[in-house]
């Protein structure tokens, strides 16, 4: 069923190398975003009339992927392969719900509401504690001058995971909050189709956005309409002038993040840097890339390491790396209680 | 090895407390001897005393053996004095115990009366009469004045009282006439309870007793309802609020909520109620039920009805606070926390976390919070320098064995986790000196670097100790984790 996607993406891959030979790659994802942009912008104010259900990232692709953006009321689920790139999944975790926030605040003019972070014993002591120091320019309410009218950030620490599931299920339905974190590590038993599916629903009862944290978990089938993989990526170096970057220097922070499930039906890679001031995200920019002094090999994230530092965009457009798609023998993932 | 009690039987055969063990085998050959255990016999009394909440919230333990019960106002509610004499001495006795109770209208002569005329109940005006005949025991004195009394051919409480004032005092101290001062009732003496009072409870007592915790659900949402009223009253709401749940066989079990903000409604108590009872649900142990249940209230605080804010924002935050106090009712209020940014440039002493029932507010007023959020400026929170800190910070530093190109230049090649990452680019040092007033003059200086992997990952790392100044072979620590 996937087969025209696989052809669409060979032929987009192909007018890559050959837009990359002719010299005008950059152009051309360029306008592309600047086309998508602007037909996301016309469907945006009617809807903003009423009760908003999505907001966009600001990704052309992913908007497009997700329908319009991510759902505000809803499980969605963000996980990474290993525990060393926790950090990075924290941090998209915080940039969505910043972006979920920060629309919301400008355009209602409320005040930034309380995150609620639900941490299982096992993450947290894996892959360290959430620290409120690393959230400024993060976390909505914390980037502002003053004094910050509300708690940003109140931590929940459960004695184990059901306990945990519980805790984000009574907060995603509880109350006027800003968004519900919960931090798993792998793939624990009590978290199955069916529970997640609950917590989904109560989410969008609560219109709560709830995010599912996993840490090294693998890809496994939930209730979460959309699923993120983040992986690593090399810093943008710091700008001292407009077109002159610092050798050397560590940047606007980087991550590889990877639509595994959403509309698409093929998952989608792309390398997407933070600016802080604006909360925004950005997508990198592939061509100045090449001019850093960064020394490592631009791997992309998984899945995405077969030509060298094009845009990631659509070469990892693998249909066996879906979730859906039947596992390797002995990784039967909620198999018998999906109903 | 002394005896330390007996039952009746060993009395009948002339065995007294402080005889020897040895002395007491010879007299008795079957003697059956048990090890005293002190610990276990307060821990009884203890327990005794809750179920005696049952009667009046003032009640003082008189170790070893007595309790006291200030039932001033309460013995109407058992139909009088004597009423509530009986029902507790059938109580007890159903329990299982011998014990001896009396009523008088000072603790001292109460103690005096139940150990020497148990069952009497001694109006104010009797206790003329009733003292004389009182043996010198009665007082309370320490054994060996008490003995030198009787010595003396001074055995009642009469003979004492008769006598001259300033011989006594200058032979046995003013310890005795203070005691004789107070069962005259010319002293007075506080009956300290074991906790303190609550000033608003409300309690039921049930005919059939009830075990089920949704029942129990219930009926704590009545009582909270019979509460509201009085809190109304005084205009407050609750901050603590206790339930006591009396068990048919004695035994009393204890459950506290705390909220953040105070708090009126009922139902919105009656939930926190729900999230603790649920919790405990697993070793909640009804016996053959509850017979008496109490809601009380030890804290509470002003709160002011219903006022808004200018812009029309209610200022619970639309419930948030409610949520985290359902979260602390069911895990435990240790464990639902808001992050307070200490004085400290320490990094792991720069934040820590309260409990969210802890924090201080101003009763629902508008005045804002001494601590918790409100001193979470970003200047709180970012260093002096600017220099970015992780998302993710390890309560305890990990060590790592790192490479670097030259003894004070940042890691060129670090092992965290039995992986190895090469560094791609570094920033750094940030060098943050050790807190001499608290880890001493001699406490390593660290410098942090932001390392960026191969992969791209960023991480925290630090040098322990400045090469050759402070230490020969500094050491490496992984602290935290960047986006």
């Amino acid at each position: 069923m996937a087969t025209p996607e696989v052809a669409r993406g060979e032929i987009h891959a192909l007018r890559q190398v050959i837009a990359r030979m002719e010299g005008k790659e950059h152009r051309l994802s360029e306008s592309r975003a600047a086309g998508e942009h602007v037909s996301c912008e016309m469907a945006g104010p009617d809807r903003g009339k009423r009760r908003r259900t999505r907001s966009p990232l600001g990704i052309p692709a992913f908007d497009e992927a997700l329908g319009g953006g991510l759902k505000i009321g809803g499980l969605t689920e963000i996980r990474c392969g290993e525990t060393r790139d926790w950090g990075g999944a924290t941090g998209f975790a915080a940039m969505l719900i910043a972006r979920l926030q920060g629309d919301e605040t400008k355009e209602q003019e409320v005040k930034p509401r309380p995150v609620v972070w639900i941490a299982d014993p096992a993450a947290r002591r894996e892959g360290g504690e959430i620290w409120l120091p690393g959230c400024l320019g993060l976390l909505p309410g914390l980037g502002d001058e003053g004094v910050v009218p509300a708690p940003p950030l109140l931590v929940v620490r459960p004695r184990n995971q059901v306990e945990a599931l519980w805790a984000a299920e009574t907060a995603a339905n509880g109350g006027d909050i800003g968004a519900v974190v919960l931090e798993l590590r792998g793939n624990p038993a009590c978290l199955g189709l069916t529970e997640s599916r609950r917590l989904h629903f109560r989410a969008r009862e609560g219109r709560s956005p709830l995010f599912l944290l996993r840490q090294s978990a693998e890809a496994e089938a939930t209730a979460a309409p959309a699923r993120f993989l983040v992986g690593p990526a090399p810093a943008a170096p710091r700008m001292i002038a407009p077109d002159e970057p610092l050798p050397e220097s560590l940047g606007r922070p980087a991550l590889t993040v990877t639509l595994e499930k959403s509309r698409r039906p093929a998952p989608l890679s792309l390398i997407l840097e933070w600016s802080s001031h604006d909360s925004r995200f950005r997508l990198r920019d592939t061509a100045r890339d090449h001019g850093t002094p960064c020394r490592g090999t631009a791997s992309a994230g998984p899945g995405g390491d077969t030509g060298g530092a094009a845009d990631p965009r659509h070469l990892s457009a693998l249909a066996s790396d879906r979730s859906d798609h039947p596992g390797a023998s002995g990784t039967r993932v909620a198999f018998g209680r999906a109903s | 090895m002394r005896l330390s009690a007996l039952n009746h039987a060993a009395c009948r055969r002339g065995l007294r407390t402080g005889q020897g063990v040895a002395e007491a085998r010879a007299i008795c050959p079957d003697l059956d001897l048990v090890p005293a255990d002190p610990a276990a016999d307060a821990r009884l009394l203890e327990a005794l005393a809750d179920w005696a909440d049952r009667y009046t919230p003032l009640v003082g333990c008189d170790r070893p053996d007595g309790l006291f019960l200030d039932i001033s106002g309460c013995a109407h509610l058992f139909g009088g004095e004597r009423a509530l004499l009986a029902d507790c001495m059938a109580r007890l006795f159903h329990l299982g115990f011998e014990a001896g109770g009396a009523i008088a209208p000072n603790p001292a002569l109460a103690w005096a009366l139940a150990r020497h005329h148990p069952g009497r109940i001694a109006a104010p005006a009797e206790i003329a009469t009733l003292m004389p005949g009182l043996p010198v025991a009665a007082l309370r004195l320490p054994h060996e004045v008490t003995a030198a009394l009787i010595r003396l051919g001074l055995k009642r409480v009469g003979d004492l009282v008769e006598a001259p004032r300033a011989p006594l005092t200058r032979r046995f101290g003013t310890a005795l006439l203070g005691r004789i001062d107070r069962m005259k009732g010319h002293e007075g003496e506080p009956i300290s309870p074991r906790r303190p009072v609550a000033d608003i409870m409300a309690e039921r007592r049930l005919a059939e007793p009830v075990s089920e915790i949704e029942a129990i659900g219930a009926l704590v949402g009545r009582l909270a309802g019979s509460l509201e009223e009085s809190l109304r009253e005084r205009g407050a709401g609750v901050r603590r609020a206790e339930l006591r749940l009396f068990r048919v066989d004695g035994a009393v079990r204890r459950i506290e909520v705390g909220t953040a903000r105070p708090l009126r409604d009922p139902a919105r108590l009656c939930r926190l109620f729900a999230e603790r009872l649920a919790s405990i649900a697993e070793d909640f142990d009804a016996g053959f039920g509850f017979e008496l249940i109490r809601l009380s209230v030890p804290v509470f605080e002003p709160l002011r009805d219903g006022q808004q804010d200018f812009d029309g924002s209610d200022p619970d935050a639309g419930g948030f606070h409610d949520l985290a106090d359902r979260l602390a009712a069911r895990l435990g209020p240790s464990r639902v926390l808001l992050p307070c940014p200490r004085d400290s440039h320490i990094p792991d002493r720069a934040m820590t976390h309260a409990p969210h029932s802890s924090m201080r507010t101003g009763g629902g007023t508008a005045s804002p919070t001494q601590t918790g959020w409100a001193s979470l400026a970003p200047a709180a929170l970012a260093p002096p320098s600017g220099a970015p800190r992780p998302l993710r910070l390890f309560a305890h530093p990990e060590p790592v064995t790192a490479v670097a190109a030259v003894p004070e230049g940042p890691p060129v090649i670090f092992r965290w986790r039995n992986a190895r990452h090469r560094v791609n680019r570094a920033e750094g040092p940030e060098r943050i000196a050790a807190e001499w007033w608290r880890d001493g003059e001699d406490a390593p200086t660290r410098d942090y670097y932001r390392v960026e992997d191969e992969a791209g990952r960023r991480y925290w790392l630090y040098r322990e100790g400045l090469y050759e100044r402070e230490t020969g072979a500094p050491r490496w620590f992984l602290h935290g984790l960047f986006v």
